[in-house]
């Protein structure tokens, strides 16, 4: 037989090697010292590997989570979403409305109605055009009108 | 039976129909898993959290369609080496990602003896140190205990491509760690 292939080395120290190639490839192994090196460099490989654990319960606590993220099974009915970038658009949009509500505020102060009989003069340019001062500029414009028509 | 344990596949038809109980079930048997993986891919357990916290909003978005065509944990993996290379590329070009990485490193083993934390740690620079190919399939097939078809279809890659970079990841291994190689008797 040929050297065992270097991944089924690699399912065998993983004991992850289906039992048929298993068999196979152990036969091989007790008449080839050099793939039982390389099994066992491998082996070694692998057991260093596992002194990399992580702990994820000592980094988040599933029933604190659960319950600030509302998974809690007897608050089925929260949403346990914690969606990324709902704050932001939150504070964008208070941002928009304390803007509008500041420059509304603002022009309702500065801008205040010429009161009702108080004797301003209307622009000189408004009696030479023999218009009428109105209440707004549409009135102005409604009253020029007829005058229009005549001179036609 | 009423005190019999659901499936996943149950949870997620319960999911979609509503259940978020079903949530808190799936959150309890699969976020250790999830957060390891993400954590292990990106060096940062607050981001691991955020993938975390993704994963199971995509669960509950997908619940209502879900159709048990892989196996659940395959297809929950998928999502969550999407996510977090998604995470990873985004801050691909952040200096303090490797600072967050050590400091974790250093975090995650202080209960252990000095020489077992600097083993630990080799361990997890030699990893961090893989081509980033190579460092995915470690990670989905000696800490999750995927299969190579698994990986394949988590990854989207060829079993020949997922098998030589196994290959290739194990023997890159076995030379950064050759010093520590005592440590594991």
């Amino acid at each position: 037989m040929e050297h065992a292939k270097q991944i089924e080395m690699i399912e065998l120290a993983a004991r992850r090697l289906d039992a048929e190639r298993e068999k196979i490839v152990l036969t091989h192994l007790q008449d080839c010292p050099t793939c039982r090196a390389r099994l066992e460099e491998i082996t070694r490989t692998w057991d260093v590997l596992g002194a990399w654990k992580v702990q994820p319960a000592a980094h988040v606590d599933v029933t604190q989570r659960a319950s600030s993220c509302g998974l809690r099974h007897e608050h089925p009915a929260r949403s346990f979403i914690r969606l990324p970038g709902i704050g932001m658009a939150m504070r964008i949009a208070a941002a928009i409305v304390v803007a509008v509500l500041a420059g509304y505020e603002g022009g309702r102060r500065t801008v205040r109605p010429t009161p009702a009989g108080t004797g301003a003069q209307p622009p000189q340019y408004v009696s030479v055009l023999g218009l009428e001062v109105g209440d707004s500029f549409s009135s102005l414009v409604f009253q020029d009108e007829p005058a229009s028509r005549q001179e036609g | 039976m009423e005190n019999e344990v659901p499936s996943d596949i149950e949870l997620m038809a319960r999911l979609g129909r509503g259940e978020l109980a079903a949530l808190g079930i799936l959150a309890e048997r699969y976020q250790d898993r999830i957060l390891s993986l993400s954590y292990r891919l990106l060096g940062d357990w607050h981001k691991a959290e955020d993938v975390s916290q993704e994963t199971f909003l995509r669960l509950r978005q997908a619940a209502g369609k879900y159709e048990s065509k892989a196996k659940f944990t395959t297809w929950l993996y998928r999502i969550v080496h999407n996510l977090s290379l998604d995470q990873q590329r985004r801050t691909a070009s952040d200096p303090a990602s490797l600072e967050a990485l050590q400091t974790d490193a250093e975090a995650t083993s202080q209960d252990h003896p000095a020489e077992r934390r600097e083993l630990a740690d080799a361990v997890q620079n030699a990893v961090a140190g893989l081509p980033d190919r190579q460092r995915q399939v470690i990670l989905l097939h000696r800490y999750e205990g995927l299969s190579h078809e698994e990986i394949c279809e988590v990854t989207g890659w060829s079993k020949s491509a997922v098998e030589s970079l196994l290959v290739r990841a194990y023997e890159n291994l076995r030379k950064k760690l050759a010093s520590y190689q005592d440590f594991s008797h």
